[in-house]
């Protein structure tokens, strides 16, 4: 049978795949050429105070910036942050980051990977129109080396104090030859008074931290930092400290968690913390050491600097990536598991400040492959950024009250 | 003649040293390793390339290998499989060709991890000693010379039953 199509039904036949498609979120038409925060590797999201949802990704060798108001159905067309293409890094662990001002002013830092094994320069770029244009790039590692300066993380206080820091190899390459067996590497940090236009010179905090896990930080107060990253003590153990840094240098730094574990594995594991107003840090970490494996909490207190009120989250093999964020007064716990063959995004929360925690609950699952969970949060509801090859980007909502309706 | 004859050979080498396949890495793979070299013992290496340690490991494994060539490795990079031209770049200069390559592939990673051993935490290196009725022993971080020396005696031996019969021990 032979069918004969006219042009006028060719046209509608079009037409109709053109609206369809529009219609769909724009994770169902991933192709190589779509450069969307569904389509892209490790998009990491933030709410400004207007409610509006801003995501950096990475596509190809270029970070890009867009936003959404409708959490994430559609977005604004990307724009390109770096406009030279370069090799960045995009892994769970070390990835873009953004951040905003009240200013409107939009910040993104990232990993740039140079010439070499473990090698990277921190760069930085801002918007000072609202994400329409990108300013050209800084490179924030001041030492003009060619070594590693790699997992930036960065934070903007309430004051307005940008804060990135990240984990430097200088001072483990001035002492190679005579020290080759020199524990890790070091932290520095460096902060930006003037939203982003200058940043002062490099500051350390630390010699001996692990070399392959993210940092973590979160605001203290009006002006200053928490950091809590995994570090090298003394016998080998890599257990994590905690710090606080303020815009003229670091104070001084604790050991957090008393894990013992003693191993020079890569564990490709950071921690997360929330500060709460109360003098406290919410901590979760990962471990495999004598006294704790897998998933842990614990409450550090910066009074006596020491960590209280610690379980296991969730001990088994599995466990990975956690994250944790005070809101509306619960503490909330979520992290990435692997269960009857697909992986899982659970959840626990604590109504009373990490004394007593609910029971494990399953937040999303997938059978592809799939990035961290991260945790945000606009005025009235926390969400999980959750990326899957099946999915693309999800924010997922967490309220105890559905949770407890579901049980 | 000679001369000309020696470099073909030599192209030939290292055209083949450096093409040495590396295979997909799925859930049912280490009971295929295990059928290949049944009745032999084998090391098994998981590594990634954003692992400093693994680095350290495979310099110390390439020079054991120099010395011992006739033992079975079994190398798994867990990175993405777009990763293989950086990868195919480390087994070329840690001089690993000879040994026995895989990638993982695109199965779940964490299902891949588990098919391995399902009490690792994933992290790299991470080593398995198979004895050749295969038997394991896990080790978590850098092998050292020493470790793998170990390793050689303990394969020398006429009877390899039980690891307890060994030296080899996991490191406090």
């Amino acid at each position: 049978m032979i069918f004969t199509v006219h042009k006028r039904q060719l046209e509608t036949a079009l037409l109709f795949l053109v609206v369809f498609f529009l219609s769909l979120p724009s994770y169902a038409i991933c192709v190589e050429d779509v450069i969307s925060a569904h389509c892209g590797k490790t998009p990491t999201s933030i709410f400004d105070n207007t409610g509006k949802l801003w995501t950096t990704f990475v596509h190809g060798q270029h970070v890009y910036v867009s936003h959404s108001t409708d959490l994430g159905k559609h977005f604004s067309t990307a724009v390109k942050v770096n406009p030279l293409p370069q090799k960045i890094y995009t892994n769970g662990e070390n990835r873009p980051k953004i951040k905003l001002s009240d200013k409107g002013n939009v910040f993104v830092s990232w990993t740039k990977q140079t010439a070499g094994r473990f090698t990277g320069d921190i760069n930085f770029s801002r918007s000072i129109d609202a994400g329409q244009h990108f300013e050209p790039i800084k490179i924030i590692n001041d030492d003009g080396l060619p070594i590693g300066h790699r997992f930036d993380a960065m934070s903007v206080t309430p004051s307005g104090v940008i804060y990135i820091a990240w984990l430097d190899k200088r001072d483990r390459a001035a002492v190679k030859k005579e020290n080759p067996e020199y524990p890790g590497i070091s932290l520095y940090y460096a902060i930006s008074m003037d939203q982003g236009n200058t940043f002062s010179k490099n500051i350390k905090v630390a010699e001996h931290t692990c070399e392959c896990c993210r940092i973590a930080i979160t605001n203290i107060g009006k002006d200053n930092v928490n950091i809590m990253w995994r570090h090298i003590f003394p016998g080998g153990f890599r257990d994590h400290a905690i710090a606080t840094l303020t815009p003229s240098e670091p104070l001084q730094s604790h050991r957090a968690t008393i894990d013992e574990w003693k191993t020079d594995a890569c564990p490709h594991h950071g921690p997360d913390m929330d500060y709460s107003t109360k003098g406290y840090t919410h901590m979760v970490w990962f471990s495999n050491g004598k006294h704790h494996k897998g998933i842990t909490y614990g409450l550090h207190s910066h009074q006596s600097n020491v960590t209280t009120q610690i379980i296991s989250i969730d001990d088994s093999p599995q466990a990975s990536h956690p994250q944790v964020k005070i809101f509306n007064d619960v503490v909330w716990v979520v992290w990435k598991s692997f269960e009857k063959g697909q992986s899982v995004i659970k959840s626990r929360f604590s109504l009373d400040n990490g004394i007593q925690w609910s029971k494990h609950h399953t937040i999303a699952t997938t059978r592809g492959r799939s990035d961290h969970p991260l945790l945000l949060h606009n005025d009235e509801t926390l969400f999980i950024n959750w990326h899957t090859d099946d999915g693309g980007l999800q924010f997922i909502p967490l309220k105890v009250n559905q949770i407890i309706t579901a049980q | 003649m000679k001369k000309i004859a020696l470099c073909c050979l030599l192209f030939c080498s290292a055209s083949f040293a450096s093409t040495a396949p590396i295979k997909d890495w799925t859930s049912v793979s280490l009971q295929q390793v295990k059928n290949t070299y049944k009745n032999q013992p084998f090391l098994l290496i998981l590594w990634s390339l954003d692992c400093p340690s693994c680095f350290k490991e495979f310099a110390a494994l390439r020079d054991w290998l120099k010395q011992h060539s006739q033992h079975h490795v079994v190398i798994v990079s867990t990175d993405p499989k777009a990763m293989l031209p950086d990868i195919r770049d480390v087994i070329d200069e840690y001089s690993l060709n000879n040994t026995d390559l895989w990638i993982y592939s695109n199965e779940n990673p964490v299902k891949l991890r588990q098919s391995v051993d399902k009490k690792w935490f994933g992290e790299l290196p991470r080593s398995y000693f198979f004895n050749n009725e295969h038997q394991s022993m896990s080790h978590s971080g850098a092998l050292t010379p020493e470790q793998l020396a170990l390793w050689h005696t303990f394969l020398n031996e006429k009877t390899q039953k039980k690891f307890s019969q060994t030296n080899i021990k996991r490191p406090n």
